[in-house]
């Protein structure tokens, strides 16, 4: 496991490498930190929890709400943005993204590397 | 059969009333205008007629094919069954221009001798039966106050001689409360509807105010659903336990519908349930059991604004997760709310029996435990019962 680990923390390094992605994290679904780096002072075992809880909460409206499949829940605040999406069955990506970030290209990013996680997360 | 008591099928009213309206009793239903009182009238007359006793209803504002439907959305009964079960006197459609098909008619409803021989022939030819009289004091205002309740205390008096139950719906349209208490002094029971805005939500309540010499002091939160029926309605109810006590399980086999947000086996945000049940209805909130997610709970209007119970749900067999039950019950801010201990998983053969858990969790005694199985579906409606119990404890004041 420690092997899939430093996969993901070299993908998230990829993605760290865009200058609009503050920080990012692979949360395990259930709440759980797999990878990831947080900003100083942030609590990053309650980070993971709420993002899963977000995202859940986020894919069962879009379920219940008919919208159709899940692709990614965007948060917006005055300092900058949360974009979290889904990495196959076990796990979610989030990242915090600067206030002046073009989300299509941070979409197009994190959705090209949120690939590549899957696939590693899915060799069993 | 003839029953002392007529059950309305509401549950916590015929509690108060110990079993029901009193046979040949006058009762009132006074409300402001929009609380569905005649979703009670139409719940005892569905009472009645299923058992086989006539009745008959007066309509004073509203066509007689609403109760009809009403009789029939919600508790299905077809036009047609119900011509030999509950006659109507109609006083709204000839005053429309309608013509009326039903068995009493009233050609206007503010000629108050006419009404009130028509009313009378009906109460003589139906004796024994339960009369509804729904909003027939369009007159008050034209004819008086002083005149109208001269004729209501003779219409209850003919009643009672009949051996009919008179069921009186009255919406009080800012009546000077002289005018209101003078009416309500004519009546054995006395139940008050009122809706209350709690927060921008518009809730139903219906408050006993007496039964004969009996005064009470309660007021219960009611919603009408249809099909259904008249339901006691708790709006949140909170499921909390330690982490895999069972909170999601015992959500979704008590309610008719549940969703969860929950992921690799464990709740991450909530769940939430509806549940109809004998009489009573309930929205119920599960909160998650895991630590990590402890940030979600506090501070959170989902679980703690609201909240009016609280289930707490328990492992029979982990008594080592007892402390954090009560641990949750602070975080959700549920302490102090009534609450019953779900003793869950007494399946189990290591399941502790309920006096071990009360002495190993300090319960004080005034706090119900109730053993269950959610695997085996075993006691979910008990523990219902047991909260609804507590929440709408009869209080009676004695005069």
């Amino acid at each position: 496991m420690p092997e899939k680990i430093a996969v993901l923390q070299n993908l998230l390094h990829e993605l760290h490498s865009s200058p609009e992605v503050e920080a990012a994290a692979v949360v395990r679904r259930d709440g759980i930190l797999i990878a990831g780096s947080l900003p100083e002072g942030v609590d990053s075992k309650s980070v993971a929890a709420m993002t899963a809880a977000i995202v859940g909460t986020a894919e069962q409206s879009a379920i219940t709400l008919n919208r159709g499949a899940f692709r990614q829940v965007i948060i917006e605040a005055d300092k900058g943005k949360i974009v979290s999406i889904g990495i196959g069955p076990l796990a979610l990506l989030s990242c915090l993204v600067r206030p002046s970030a073009n989300l299509g290209l941070v979409l197009l990013q994190m959705n090209k590397i949120g690939d590549k996680m899957k696939a590693e997360l899915k060799e069993e | 059969m003839y029953y002392m008591k007529l059950e309305t099928g509401v549950p916590t009213l015929d509690d108060f009333l110990e079993g029901g309206i009193d046979r040949g009793a006058a009762t009132l239903f006074i409300g402001v205008p929009g609380v569905e009182k005649d979703s009670f009238a139409v719940q005892f007359l569905h009472q009645r007629i299923s058992r086989g006793e006539p009745a008959v209803y007066v309509v004073g504002d509203k066509p007689p094919d609403s109760i009809k439907n009403e009789l029939k959305s919600i508790f299905g009964w077809e036009s047609a069954e119900l011509s030999d079960k509950v006659f109507f006197v109609d006083c709204f459609s000839l005053s429309i221009g309608m013509p009326s098909k039903e068995k009493y008619v009233v050609t206007n409803l503010s000629d108050l001798d006419e009404f009130e021989s028509v009313l009378l022939k009906a109460l003589a030819e139906n004796k024994k039966s339960v009369v509804v009289l729904d909003n027939v004091l369009g007159m008050l205002d034209e004819a008086g106050a002083k005149t109208v309740f001269e004729h209501v205390k003779k219409w209850i008096r003919e009643a009672k001689t009949n051996d009919v139950t008179l069921l009186f719906l009255f919406t009080n349209w800012m009546y000077a409360p002289d005018t209101v208490n003078s009416l309500k002094s004519m009546f054995d029971i006395i139940v008050n509807f009122e809706a209350i805005e709690e927060k921008v939500v518009l809730r139903s309540y219906f408050q006993i105010e007496k039964a004969f010499d009996k005064k009470f002091d309660a007021s219960v939160p009611f919603k009408v659903s249809k099909p259904g029926g008249v339901f006691v309605y708790v709006p949140k109810i909170l499921v909390t336990g330690a982490y895999h006590s069972g909170k999601s399980s015992f959500i979704h086999a008590i309610s008719t519908q549940a969703v969860s947000v929950d992921r690799l086996g464990t709740t991450v945000a909530l769940d939430h349930g509806y549940v109809e049940y004998k009489g009573m209805a309930a929205d119920l909130f599960g909160t998650p059991g895991q630590e990590r997610f402890d940030a979600i709970l506090e501070n959170n209007p989902v679980f703690e604004k609201e909240t009016v119970g609280v289930f707490l749900v328990i492992d029979s067999s982990n008594p080592d997760t007892f402390g954090r039950s009560f641990e949750l019950l602070e975080k959700t801010m549920s302490k102090g709310l009534p609450y019953v201990v779900v003793a869950n998983k007494q399946d189990l053969p290591n399941a502790l029996p309920l006096d071990e858990i009360r002495q190993k969790m300090r319960l004080p005694l005034a706090v119900p435990i109730v053993a269950a199985s959610v695997r085996e579906g075993k006691g979910l409606h008990e523990a219902m019962e047991a909260l609804f119990g507590l929440l709408f404890a009869k209080k009676t004041q004695q005069p």
